[in-house]
């Protein structure tokens, strides 16, 4: 460690299980899906079963005279739009449906089954127009158009919509001249991929309580993962103060993405208005979500890639579509950050990627943990190992090359990589070696089946406003234990133990004197903007480093008198304060965080509050015509290699070994740092392998269930698994650390898709990886090795035979 | 109509309509809200309970269904708010993230880690008629198995 | 499908304790009844409103109906409401039950999960007449006599009579599945059931085969079943004739699988899930390794 001083910790980089296990172990831990609230109703919806049409009139006379029934609410009652980026979305529809399952009107009732019977009296009278489900016709002039207004909607400023098209935004990176680069080639590969929607599937269901009270209050309970940003928009969007909109988030069960920004909130305080101020409680069956609320986009991209003879990128093109659906919601930011980061972890002097975001009339779509890296990916990490071959030379070597190097590259957006970003470098080599990458995948006993190695290196940092910011609060209880206000979300990625962990080292408390309130509440929670984009321990971190700090020093103040020594000479440590070099010389904390209490009854100080803040100092907003600038307060980097079990007669893949290895700077919690990688491995592969919405001719997704909708179950986890995290520490990070949650499941697809590549020379471009796909892959591009499957089975079926034969001779 | 059984050790009686189901009514009518539902119908494995002894997926069972029947949510494996032996390996190994899957798969697990006898592999395919879309299942795996080996040594 | 709905619709609810007074409520209720068995299918059914009945029979606690036994020479007699946990437990305490009808025991094995396996019943399975469901094929391929009652009286079908398509039986409204009998299977003979489930929880090609003394002309069987990949299940005596002609039966295998393909190819399923294409070269495929699988099986006991 070249003379490096390694102080040692207590927690810090320990394994050390998550603090909410015990209530998610023995169920007591509650979600917004538990809870009920006094004289609480219950919404359901009635999804549109037409794609397009004009809403001439809704009947629910009947519905309304349901036992139970309260009200009945249509897009009428609520004719504004919403949308945290684009505000194109509508809560019920406004004279036109867009996709079937939208909702178009909302039963609220006394029980759940009022108004499930009231839903089916309720009579829609449509005027079909025109769908358009195709996000390439989509973008022709004369398509038809979903949002006619789009000139009229309120836009965010990074964002470029064209009124008058189904264009929901805009974005192009440009730099240097690609022309020039590709003159330069030795070899040029290019490419059409394609990724299909997804659902999320969190476990837990969208689920919101909103009680709008006559005072003009509103309390909501939502299953979020951005209570701040929610209210700040419903605010705005209702007309309200956002003093008096308070958003309380408990548990929440998975989010992924799919739980950011604005979600069912506005819709639920206005129904609860409608019903007389009383609370109301939205939930969605697993049907409901995967038609109506939010999903994944599906990607059709194309890209084209240009390597000098010595494995040099000379310059990189490519074009993304993302199919929006029917709002654009977070996909107008996937877009454009899947375009900004195009060329992922490597320096590229000329680059020219332009992505849209296109509206169709089909379920919306919004984040997904990866948010637009998953999909660039897709296509870079795929296209290099294809160049690689047609070169011949090793995919390694030429992402050597071409890696990113920190405090001398530039990034795609023009920035300089810090110095301290992370070392790609190392990340490659410990891909390759845990890999055994270059030496001969083992062989099976069934000659049918084939083994195959890939893999991919990722890059990912937060893709967030400039201003984004974050802030921590402590407080100090009576027997010196601490409560710690953070806004960060705790869907289970560890966030929240991490930040434990870093009080109790800080003060050299006990990890359980240390207190994280589990219900995260925007009025006495401190603000953090939004928990997504693997953010969460690097900025509320930071904050709440800055927090301890200020306690630190307020506490110091106080002891400085009773110990007559300057605050400059003590020392906060093991749950005390004392002076430097004399540790004998202390007063326990517990003595003092509430004041400290002289022998004749004089006291001093008072409650200790520490206060601390975040916010990405230097980032700026791209330059609207090339995309330049510094979008991103860190770049983790990793990489995924992958060996598989391919049947070539039937297309079957099997994961038999995963490798992971990320620089993450520091593992607060290397057993929950593991945790991320390997449940992102697993959700990779499920969206490699088995995951895609099918449509049916109605725009209208025919798979809304998890059986026809696969995601992947225990038996199809990887056999064996390696994890490696490299830590070169960031300084700004806290303890030097980087985020990881979402870097863990970008380079998945690619690492398979470059295995089937090497492994079985088949290129396969669209994902999922399903077994009909790979299966007409190899027939059509490399019938010799189906073939030869075959033939391999008849003649093992004939030695079979001829050994029973001899046998039996034996036997007689 | 009637419906008599025993939940997490105590005989109880209640009155049900003929067309509500056993997740429901465990929920909302026994205030067992451990139990998740979170596919509605019988795919997620969320709503696992035992029922005579054995795992089965409430959300797809009739509560009347339930007449005469001895059944076991994660509210019956804790004594005292202690943890159980299982329970404590899935906190040690992390076998959770979001933790809304966390009960179906304690119930399964309770179940498999008590058997006299459990292959890794026979747990990879008995956990996977339950989802988790967090964990990527292996901490869930070694969760069961060390409880296992405890179990045994009991 | 799926639906929105998180309750089920309103009806009533009976739970006989004879066959007699099932079949009796059934003659009253007719079209206005569903019968329950494990519910597995029926309540999301119900969930999905693609079924509102008036009335639900739950034959669950009719002793007759949750028979499992075995009688040497007779054969395998399983009762409608018998779970798929309790005959696939019941075979692996009787190790040479379930060796004799091994494909059936590796279907049932392998239906769905844990948890459902306890709650389905075979009788369930067989009525619910999707074309992917598992028990089909291993039926077909035993030549199991299906047992259907009724108020009017008795009578015997197999399964592919009494699965006509999707959604479609030849059951009437008043009758009952009551219970299935599998006669016993060719002596010295070895089976296996093979399906390919991609990236759904179904199968879109399943295949069961029996094979009798494959070294044998005069004595040789094979027999050979498919479902999933057809409406409803087909037992190809097409392709098993061919093991009738005279040569060694790894020589006519080729012969045999091609004439699968021919016999049954207008038939097959084409969908989002898998193409008719894929369907089709999977029964073969599947075939041709189940074959070789059971040639090891019957060395593995010389050996
Ligand atoms: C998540 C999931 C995964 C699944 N995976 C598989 C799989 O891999 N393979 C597979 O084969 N199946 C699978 N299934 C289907 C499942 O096996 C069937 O739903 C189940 O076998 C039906 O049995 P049951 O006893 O629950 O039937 P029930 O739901 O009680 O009945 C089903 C239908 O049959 C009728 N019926 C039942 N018994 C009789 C009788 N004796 N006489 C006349 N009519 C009767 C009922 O009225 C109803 O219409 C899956 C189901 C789910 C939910
Ligand atoms: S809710 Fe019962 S299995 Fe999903
Ligand atoms: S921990 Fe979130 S679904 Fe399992």
């Amino acid at each position: 460690m070249g003379g490096a001083v390694v102080r040692e910790y207590r927690y810090i980089g320990k394994r050390i299980p998550p603090r909410d296990a015990f209530d998610k172990v023995t169920g007591i831990a509650p979600y917004v899906y538990d809870m009920e609230l006094p004289g609480m109703l219950y919404v359901k919806l009635l999804q549109s079963t037409q794609p397009h049409a004009r809403i001439k009139g809704i009947d629910y006379s009947k519905a309304l005279s349901v036992s139970g029934v309260v009200a009945v609410a249509t897009g009428r009652d609520f004719p504004f739009r919403i949308g945290i980026y684009v505000g194109d979305r509508d809560l019920l529809a406004i004279e036109k449906a867009l996709w079937v399952g939208h909702p178009v009107a909302a039963v609220i009732a006394e029980s759940p089954r009022a108004a499930e019977k009231a839903l089916d009296l309720i009579e829609v009278d449509y005027e079909p127009l025109q769908p358009v489900f195709d996000p390439i016709e989509a973008m022709k002039p004369g398509a038809p158009l979903l949002h006619p207004d789009l000139g009229k909607y309120r836009i965010s400023p990074a964002f470029k919509p064209r009124p008058g098209t189904n264009i929901a935004n805009e974005f192009r990176l440009s730099k240097g001249d690609v022309d020039k680069g590709f003159s330069k080639a030795s070899v040029v590969v290019e490419g059409e991929f394609s990724i299909p929607f997804m659902s999320h599937v969190y476990m837990e269901t969208q689920a919101v309580i909103a009680h709008y009270k006559p005072n003009g209050y509103v309390d909501i309970w939502s299953s979020a993962q951005s209570p701040f940003s929610a209210r700040y928009l419903l605010a705005m969007s209702l007309g309200m103060p956002v003093g008096r909109i308070r958003i309380h988030v408990p548990y929440v069960g998975g989010g992924f993405g799919g739980k950011a920004g604005l979600g069912w909130e506005p819709l639920a305080v206005m129904l609860s208005k409608k019903a007389g101020y009383r609370p109301v409680k939205l939930l969605f069956t697993r049907s409901e979500q995967m038609r109506l609320a939010p999903v994944v986009a599906g990607v059709k991209a194309w890209g084209k890639l240009g390597l000098d003879k010595e494995g040099r990128i000379v310059a990189y093109q490519a074009r993304f579509i993302f199919d929006s659906g029917a709002f654009g919601d977070y996909t107008v930011n996937v877009s454009r950050t899947a375009g900004y980061a195009c060329t992922g972890s490597y320096e590229v002097d000329n680059v020219e990627c332009l992505s849209y975001a296109v509206y169709t009339n089909k379920i919306p779509t919004t984040a997904l943990r990866g948010f637009g890296y998953p999909e660039n990916h897709w296509v870079l990490e795929r296209l290099i190992d294809m160049a690689a071959k047609k070169l011949g030379m090793d995919p390694a070597k030429v992402r050597s090359i071409n890696l990113l190097k920190p405090g001398k590259s530039k990034t795609s957006t023009g920035a300089r990589l810090r110095e301290d970003a992370g070392d790609p470098q190392r990340v490659l080599e410990e891909v390759i070696g845990s890999l055994g990458w270059g030496r001969e995948p083992s062989s099976t006993d069934k000659p049918w089946k084939i083994r195959a190695k890939g893999f991919a290196l990722s890059v990912k940092g937060p893709s967030q406003p400039p201003d984004a910011s974050s802030s921590a609060i402590i407080k100090f209880n009576e027997d010196g234990s601490v409560d710690v206000m953070v806004g960060t979300g705790n869907f289970g990625q560890g966030t929240v133990t991490s930040l434990a962990m870093i009080v109790a080292e800080e003060f050299g408390i006990p990890l359980d004197k240390v207190h994280v309130h589990e219900m995260r509440s925007t009025n006495d929670s401190a603000y953090t903007w939004q928990t997504v984009g693997s953010r969460g321990l690097f900025t509320d971190g930071s904050a709440l480093l800055e927090a301890i700090k200020d306690a630190k020093s307020k506490i110091k103040r106080v002891a400085s008198a009773v110990l007559r020594v300057s605050e400059d000479h003590l020392e906060i440590g093991d749950g005390k304060v004392y002076v430097k070099g004399k540790p004998w010389h202390y007063i326990p904390l517990e003595r003092i965080v509430m004041g400290y209490l002289y022998e004749n009854g004089n006291a001093i100080g008072g409650p200790i509050i520490g206060a601390g803040r975040h916010i990405a100092e230097l980032n700026t907003f791209l330059d609207p015509e090339t995309g330049q600038g510094t979008p991103t307060i860190f770049y983790t980097f990793g990489g995924t290699g992958v060996e598989v079990e391919v049947n070539v007669l039937t297309g079957e893949i099997k994961v038999v070994k995963a490798v992971q290895v990320f620089d993450i700077g520091k593992a607060i919690n290397p057993l929950l740092v593991e945790g991320q990688m390997i449940g992102g491995f697993v959700m990779g592969q499920s969206r490699a392998l088995y995951e895609e919405l099918i449509f049916d001719e109605m725009g209208s997704v025919a798979n809304p269930n998890l059986s026809f909708y696969y995601v992947a179950r225990a038996k199809d986890m990887p056999d064996e698994w390696v994890l490696k995290i490299i830590e070169t520490p960031q300084s700004d990070g806290p303890y030097g650390a980087r985020g990881i949650g979402e870097n863990v499941m970008i380079a998945v697809a690619p690492a398979i898709g470059n295995a089937l590549y090497h492994g079985l020379s088949v290129d396969v471009r669209s994902l999922p990886l399903k077994a009909e796909r790979v299966w007409r892959a190899i027939r059509e591009q490399n019938p010799k090795l189906y073939k030869e499957a075959l033939e391999a089975v008849k003649r093992s079926i004939r030695e079979s035979y001829k050994k029973l034969r001899e046998a039996l001779v034996v036997a007689r | 109509m009637k419906v008599r059984f025993k939940v997490n050790g105590v005989e109880r009686e209640i009155e049900v309509e003929p067309y509500e189901l056993l997740a429901d009514v465990l929920r909302e009518r026994l205030g067992l809200k451990a139990l998740k539902k979170g596919c509605w119908r019988g795919e997620c494995g969320l709503c696992t309970i035992l029922m005579d002894g054995e795992p089965v997926k409430s959300c797809i069972i009739l509560a009347v269904e339930a007449d005469g029947s001895e059944i076991y949510t994660v509210e019956g494996f804790s004594e005292d708010g202690r943890p159980s032996p299982l329970q404590e390996s899935f906190i040690r190994n992390a076998g959770l993230q979001c933790g809304f899957c966390t009960p179906g798969f304690i119930v399964v697990g309770e179940y498999l880690a008590r058997k006299p006898r459990i292959s890794k592999e026979e747990v990879k395919y008995a956990l996977s008629g339950t989802i988790c879309r967090c964990t990527g299942y292996k901490q869930i795996v070694d969760a069961v198995l060390e409880a296992h080996q405890e179990y045994r040594k009991e | 499908m799926s639906s929105p709905y998180a309750t089920l619709p309103e009806f009533e609810y009976a739970r006989p304790s004879t066959l007699e007074e099932a079949l009796k409520l059934l003659a009253k209720y007719g079209e206005e009844a569903k019968v329950l068995a494990g519910g597995v299918g029926l309540i999301t059914f119900m969930l999905e409103r693609l079924v509102s009945p008036r009335i639900v029979i739950d034959i669950k606690k009719i002793p007759e109906l949750r028979r499992i036994e075995y009688t040497e020479g007779k054969g395998l007699v399983l009762g409608a409401a018998a779970r798929i946990s309790e005959i696939t437990r019941y075979m692996d305490s009787n190790p040479r039950v379930r060796e004799k009808y091994r494909a059936l025991y590796e279907a049932l094995s392998r239906i769905a999960d844990l948890q459902i396996r306890n709650r389905a019943t075979i009788g369930g399975n067989i009525c619910e007449a999707l074309p992917f469901m598992d028990s089909y094929a291993p039926l077909a391929l035993f030549d199991a006599k299906l047992r259907i009652a009724s108020v009017e009286g008795e009578r015997e079908t197999t399964i592919t009579d009494f699965v006509k398509g999707p959604g479609f039986l030849d059951l009437a409204p008043n009758e009952l599945l009551v219970s299935i009998e599998l006669p016993d299977p060719p002596r010295e003979s070895r089976s296996g059931f093979s399906k390919i489930v991609p990236a759904i929880e179904y199968s879109v090609a399943s295949v069961a085969m029996l094979v009798a003394n494959p070294v044998d002309p005069r004595s040789r069987e094979v027999r050979i079943a498919v479902s999933a990949a057809t409406p409803a299940p087909i037992r190809v005596r097409e392709a098993e004739e061919v093991f009738r002609r005279e040569g060694d039966i790894v020589d006519l295998l080729d012969a045999a699988l091609d004439r699968m393909t021919s016999a049954i190819k207008e038939l097959v399923i084409e969908d989002p899930y898998a193409s008719a294409e894929y369907r089709l070269e999977m029964l073969k495929v599947q075939a041709y390794i189940l074959f070789k699988r059971l040639l090891d099986s019957f060395l593995q006991e010389r050996g």
